[in-house]
């Protein structure tokens, strides 16, 4: 039988942060929403290495946005949610909150 | 700099939307120590993916650079004796041995690697380069750089000799990985 791929802590806040600021997730904003929301200051390079976790396992889609000056000729890559990526993020979510104690959650 | 070395040692999807977010938030006023921290973690982030991505590959890398040079330090003894006699020769054969054999060796391995593998190659050849495992290796280089009449080489050319050492063999296994294909191509239009 094949083990579930259960969520790590930091691919639930990357995909809680998708769903937070689409359609404009990129990894910028991402990083942004977690630093302001959470006080967690993450590099770039983890915010993309997580993306490309949650990319292999179908919970996220991407498209890529137009190329800018200021980014040295280079185009955005702004994330998504895909059905999946929805119900894991809903479904772990639930299960933090049925697990953690009432002291937790006031 | 510190983007060429982002576009020499990180690799992936990714790897332009990454210079384009650090161009644009160091156009915002972010720091130098910002961006270079930042390009420091992709760089130790894309290795640690490499590693759990090509582990096998990173480990047989390392097991037969340790062979290899196992095998090959005390072949060198009598070139290096001959070697030392001769001034002039001394600082060639020192430039040869220290460039070439990382080259050669890691040439080889990227004849034998048969997908994408390089980086797992290189991080395997650096784990063979920079551990006590491959001390025969060091000691011939440190004798090499000696002079005669010198007292020695300092312990930190040692540690730089190696971790450059690792550099080209990584180079040696990323060009025969490159020109491969031009070879095929040569022989399939050549050979009838």
């Amino acid at each position: 039988m094949r083990r579930r791929d259960y969520l790590g802590h930091l691919e639930l806040m990357v995909l809680l942060a998708v769903w937070r600021l689409k359609p404009e997730a990129h990894a910028l904003s991402i990083a942004r929403e977690i630093e302001e929301r959470c006080g967690y200051s993450l590099a770039l390079a983890g915010i993309y290495s997580t993306l490309e976790r949650l990319r292999e396992k179908r919970l996220i889609d991407s498209s890529r946005g137009e190329p800018t000056p200021i980014r040295g000729g280079r185009a955005r890559t702004y994330f998504d949610l895909t059905p999946a990526g929805h119900a894991e993020a809903q479904s772990t979510f639930n299960a933090l909150a049925r697990l953690a104690p009432r002291a937790v959650l006031s | 700099m510190a983007t060429a070395l982002l576009r020499c040692f990180v690799a992936g999807r990714y790897r332009d939307d990454l210079e384009g977010d650090l161009l644009e938030e160091w156009a915002a006023g972010r720091t130098a120590a910002w961006y270079w921290g930042q390009v420091m973690h992709a760089v130790c982030e894309h290795a640690g993916f490499v590693i759990r991505q090509q582990a096998a590959t990173c480990l047989a890398a390392a097991l037969f650079f340790c062979g290899a040079l196992w095998v090959i330090a005390p072949l060198t003894y009598p070139v290096m004796d001959w070697a030392r006699a001769t001034e002039p020769l001394r600082v060639m054969v020192l430039l040869g041995w220290l460039a070439g054999v990382p080259v050669i060796l890691g040439g080889m391995a990227g004849v034998t690697e048969r997908s994408r593998r390089v980086g797992a190659i290189l991080i395997g050849a650096a784990f063979a380069w920079l551990t006590p495992v491959t001390s025969p290796f060091n000691f011939v280089v440190c004798d090499l750089c000696a002079s005669p009449a010198g007292s020695g080489t300092p312990d930190a050319l040692l540690y730089l000799t190696s971790a450059a050492s690792a550099l080209l063999a990584g180079l040696g296994a990323w060009t025969v990985r490159k020109l491969r294909p031009a070879f095929h191509t040569h022989f399939q239009e050549n050979i009838p």
